[in-house]
């Protein structure tokens, strides 16, 4: 008999006793498959999440320079942005303005930016969807703010950044350098940091080292560092879902290998009856695995399918607010769909695999069993 | 062609609950044969079945089969032994719930049946020869127990093995099931297969086709048991 003949009667077998002791399968099917699914969406929301911080930092200086006063951000100075230029490996050095502001009456924190668009006109601001939603404007419209002496400050929107970007830029505000220095009150002269352009990777730390020596009392920060932050962020954040998760899924084996390992009377008098009609232990053992792969992939299937629709259609609503962090203006999360081959096999590896042995061992340990003295015991 | 040799068997040992349900059993069984077990429930004689059709280890003691010791032999070869050498016909017709009857039937050559190799047909011509060819296709668990055990015979003969070993085959039967039943033991006989059966009742001790009638009780064999 060839090999696949043999092992599609197996399944055939397999799925019909499936079918025969439904009742046991299906609140394992049900339970299995709710439990994948909370694992791929972790999965899934942190491995988009990176990868979206990881998009984001594409286009991020690879060193941002700011000064520390008592361990406070403070401005830095426009004079220093040329010395830290002509330091070997650095293509570019800019200055870069930014700040924070906080909307009272709506209780949400904005970040404002220097926009370096020229086309940007004076007294005009291009926002987050977040900020638009926020504050009831479109492009072509106008938004108020309140400036530092109490009074309202009116810009023209000229644009809505894309919904594509909209993680990252839903609490943005762009504005012309001129507009925003007069807002926040950062005198010419003064940068909130410098950011510096190296393009060779393996100069970035010597440069590092030596924009140190310039400025004392600075703070350097290398992109790498900035990325390594996020995924260790958001890698914390789905470790705590995962270590929540665990708990559920270290019950659920207990509860399959309970399950397993106590087969029912009449399970176990198959498992007898076979080997009496001459089925060898590899035998029984193949009809036990190929049911243990039925539910378990059905429940993987099923698992994936459905995280994959909770994450990146339904904005991962189960736990996005954990997810994104602590932005107030809650930027809808939509994530990029896409379907890595490590992380599926993670996830197959982590909820396939140890129900698999949970349901196989048992059924082995039965299967070792001499023939008549399971059919007694049934 | 099948030799106990001083077998021993002991359940539960070293536990309170300690039973020796063979005792020193010596038995050959010649090929041809048709043997019948007699003696009271606890006597030994479904356990003697199961050693003899290798479905249970002796404590102590040698299994033979046509002179090879079956004893210690690994489980994988005791498989090929069983599905090739012996068929059984369990009290309890054992059929699988759900399955049809004629899957029941083909059940123990599923992991070995080639396509083309006339199981399906030799297991559709069983059912045939025992009065089941309406219900090839019935779920097991519709059949009335003579049914079932009749379609319990023809598993046990689907791979054509050389011993039919049958536990009371006819303690859920009525009198002209069993008669039926009997008949059907009689036909294999003839045919020339090697037939043990343990039974308490009357009607199989006393079938023509028998040949031996051996009484136990107590795990032993009793001295001044019948040949005919």
């Amino acid at each position: 008999m060839t090999f696949i003949a043999r092992h599609r009667r197996l399944l055939t077998l397999a799925c019909s006793a499936i079918l025969r002791h439904r009742t046991r399968h299906v609140s394992i099917l049900l339970v299995y498959t709710a439990l994948v699914f909370l694992f791929a969406s972790v999965v899934f929301c942190v491995e988009a999440l990176k990868r979206e911080a990881r998009l984001l930092l594409q286009g991020a200086p690879e060193i941002v320079v700011q000064r520390l006063v008592a361990g406070r951000h403070e401005p830095i100075p426009a004079e220093l942005v040329e010395p830290l230029r002509r330091i070997p490996g650095v293509q570019r050095a800019a200055g870069r303005l930014w700040g924070y502001h906080f909307d009272e009456e709506r209780r949400a924190n904005f970040t404002l930016i220097a926009s370096e668009d020229p086309r940007l006109a004076p007294r005009a601001v291009a926002v987050g969807r977040g900020v638009a939603r926020l504050l009831g404007a479109e492009a072509g419209g106008r938004i108020s703010l309140r400036g530092r002496g109490g009074e309202e400050v009116s810009f023209a929107v000229a644009e809505v950044f894309p919904s594509a970007s909209e993680l990252v830029a839903a609490d943005l505000i762009e504005m012309p350098q001129e507009d925003l220095r007069a807002f926040l009150g950062i005198p010419e002269g003064l940068y909130t940091d410098i950011t510096l352009r190296v393009a060779n990777e393996n100069e970035r730390r010597v440069v590092a080292s030596k924009v140190r020596g310039l400025v004392p009392d600075g703070r350097v920060i290398l992109r790498e560092e900035i990325a390594r932050t996020y995924e260790e962020l958001f890698d914390w954040r789905g470790g705590v879902l995962l270590a929540v998760f665990a708990s559920l899924a270290a019950s659920f084996l207990l509860l399959a290998w309970s399950q397993a390992a106590g087969l029912e009377g009449e399970e176990k008098r198959e498992i007898g009856l076979l080997k009496a009609v001459g089925w060898e232990l590899s035998d029984v053992l193949a009809l036990k695995t190929w049911e243990a792969i039925t539910v378990s992939l059905t429940a993987f299937l099923l698992g994936t399918a459905l995280a994959y629709l909770h994450v990146f259609a339904a904005g991962a609503f189960l736990f996005a607010s954990l997810m994104k962090g602590w932005s107030v203006l809650y930027p809808r999360f939509a994530l990029d769909p896409a379907l890595d081959l490590p992380h599926v096999t993670l996830i197959v590896s982590v909820a396939v695999v140890p129900f698999l042995l949970a349901s196989v061992i048992p059924s082995w340990r039965a299967a070792a069993t001499e023939p008549d003295r399971l059919l007694r015991q049934a | 062609m099948i030799a106990l040799e001083q077998v021993t068997k002991v359940y539960s040992r070293g536990r309170p609950e300690e039973h020796t349900a063979l005792a020193a059993v010596d038995l050959t069984v010649g090929a041809g044969e048709r043997l019948v077990l007699m003696g009271p429930s606890g006597s030994g004689k479904t356990t003697l079945l199961t050693v003899l059709g290798t479905l249970l280890r002796p404590t102590s003691g040698r299994l033979r089969l046509e002179g090879r010791d079956l004893t210690r032999l690994p489980e994988k070869a005791l498989a090929s032994i069983r599905r090739r050498t012996f068929g059984f016909l369990f009290q309890e017709p054992h059929l699988v719930r759900g399955l049809r009857v004629i899957e029941n039937v083909l059940l123990p050559a599923l992991p070995v049946h080639e396509p083309g190799d006339g199981l399906r047909e030799r297991a559709l011509s069983l059912l045939g020869k025992f009065g089941l060819e309406k219900k090839t296709l019935a779920r097991a668990e519709t059949l009335s127990p003579g049914e079932a055990q009749r379609a319990g015979l023809a598993r046990a003969l689907l791979l054509d093995p050389q011993v039919l070993i049958a536990d009371e085959p006819t303690a859920h039967l009525d009198t002209a099931r069993a008669r039926e039943l009997i008949a059907f033991l009689g036909s294999l006989a003839s045919e020339g297969k090697t037939l043990v059966i343990a039974s308490h009742d009357p009607l199989v001790g006393g079938a023509g086709f028998v040949n031996r009638v051996l009484a136990m009780r107590d795990g032993r064999i009793l001295e001044g048991s019948s040949s005919r």
